[in-house]
C-alpha cells in the first residue's frame, strides 16, 4: 500500500510538473512587447527575384505570410493585392516603391510595406556536388512616415552530393529537381532567418493571443 | 506502471520545452499562395482544397489565418461565383477588421472585375 501511494504521489508530481513546466520557464524569458508605433497592417509586394527560372520569390513571399501572421501582424492577402497592382500596370517592386504612400493607405488600409529581395547561389564542385544558397533581404517601410522601420537579412544553405557513378545527364536531372524543391524549403528557412534570427529581428506584432 | 511513469516523464520533458501553440491553422494555405503566384493552377481544385481544410479547421475549433477567406473569395470570383466571393470577403472583414478597407475597396470596385 505504501509503495502504491508513493507511485501515486510521483504521478501527481509528474503531471503537475508537465503542466507547470511551461510557466516556470516562460517566467524567466522576457517576451518583447509590440512597439505601439510600429505598423500593424502589412502589405507584402512582389519580391525582387534574382533566381530566374525558380519560384524562390513566390515561395519566400508565401512563407513570409505565415511567419509575419504568426508573429502577430495582419498581412494583407498577397495574391489579391498583387492583382490590384497588376491591373494598374505595377508589376515590379521598383514601380511600387514610387507610389504615393497615401494611395496605398487609402486603397489597402496598409500601415507598412514589406519589400523583399531574394538571391540564389549555386556552386558546382568538382567532386560532383552542389552547394546551394538562398539569400533573402527585407525592409519594412512605415507608410505613415515614409521611414524605414526595420531591415534584415536571412540565409539558408544546403547541398546535394551525388555519386560519380551516375551518368552526368542523370545527375543534372536529379540536381535540377532537388533545386526546385529546395527553392521552396530553403526559401522557408531563409524567411525564418530573415525575420526572426538576424541581428535585429522583427519585433512581434500586436495581434497575438497574449 | 513503470511504463506509464516513463510516458509521463516524457510528457513532462516535452511540455517543459514550452513549445508555443500556433495562432492559426494553415493547412494548404502557404502552398496555395505559392502555387497561385506561380500561375498555371486549377481554380476549382484550389477551391476544393481550401474548402476542405476550412471544414476540418472549423471542426477542430481552429482559426483560419488572415487572408484565407479573401483568397477563397478571389478564387470564387475567378470561377464566376460572385455571390460566394462576396460571402468570403465579408467573412474576412468580420474575422479581421484590419482587412476592412481593402475588402470594401474590392466589393465596391466589382465592375473593374477583379479576379475575372
Amino acid at each position: 500500500m505504501g509503495s502504491r501511494m508513493r507511485r501515486g504521489g510521483l504521478l501527481v508530481i509528474l503531471v503537475m510538473f508537465s503542466f507547470s513546466g511551461c510557466t516556470l520557464i516562460g517566467a524567466n524569458n522576457s517576451t518583447p512587447r509590440f512597439n505601439q508605433s510600429l505598423p500593424r497592417v502589412l502589405l507584402l509586394v512582389p519580391p525582387v527575384n534574382r533566381t530566374p527560372g525558380f519560384p524562390t520569390g513566390e515561395n519566400l513571399l508565401a512563407w513570409s505570410v505565415v511567419i509575419l501572421s504568426e508573429a502577430g501582424y495582419y498581412v494583407l492577402p498577397p495574391v489579391l493585392t498583387s492583382e490590384v497592382f497588376a491591373r494598374h500596370g505595377f508589376k515590379r517592386q521598383e514601380q511600387i516603391r514610387n507610389i504615393a504612400p497615401e494611395k496605398l493607405r487609402r486603397i489597402f488600409g496598409a500601415e507598412g510595406v514589406v519589400y523583399l529581395t531574394v538571391d540564389g547561389t549555386g556552386t558546382r564542385h568538382q567532386v560532383s556536388g552542389i552547394r546551394a544558397g538562398v539569400h533573402a533581404s527585407g525592409e519594412l517601410v512605415d507608410l505613415r512616415s515614409g521611414r524605414t522601420r526595420w531591415k534584415g537579412r536571412g540565409d539558408s544553405e544546403g547541398g546535394f552530393t551525388f555519386s560519380t557513378l551516375l551518368p552526368e545527364p542523370i545527375q543534372m536531372m536529379i540536381s535540377s529537381e532537388l533545386w526546385m524543391t529546395a527553392s521552396q524549403s530553403m526559401a522557408g528557412q531563409a524567411a525564418v532567418n530573415l525575420f526572426l534570427h538576424g541581428d535585429t529581428p522583427l519585433p512581434p506584432g500586436p495581434f497575438r493571443r497574449d | 506502471m513503470s511504463r506509464l511513469l516513463l510516458f509521463l516523464l516524457f510528457a513532462a520533458v516535452s511540455f517543459s520545452g514550452c513549445a508555443q501553440q500556433p495562432l492559426y491553422a494553415w493547412g494548404p494555405f502557404e502552398n496555395v499562395i505559392s502555387r497561385i503566384l506561380q500561375g498555371g493552377y486549377n481554380v476549382n481544385g484550389e477551391i476544393l482544397r481550401m474548402e476542405q481544410f476550412g471544414r476540418e479547421a472549423a471542426m477542430r475549433g481552429q482559426k483560419l489565418p488572415p487572408g484565407y477567406h479573401a483568397q477563397l473569395g478571389l478564387l470564387y470570383a475567378e470561377a464566376g461565383n460572385e455571390d460566394r466571393m462576396e460571402v468570403e470577403y465579408m467573412q474576412e472583414k468580420d474575422l479581421y477588421p484590419p482587412s476592412g478597407t481593402f475588402m470594401d475597396f474590392l466589393l465596391s470596385n466589382r465592375e473593374a472585375g477583379y479576379g475575372k
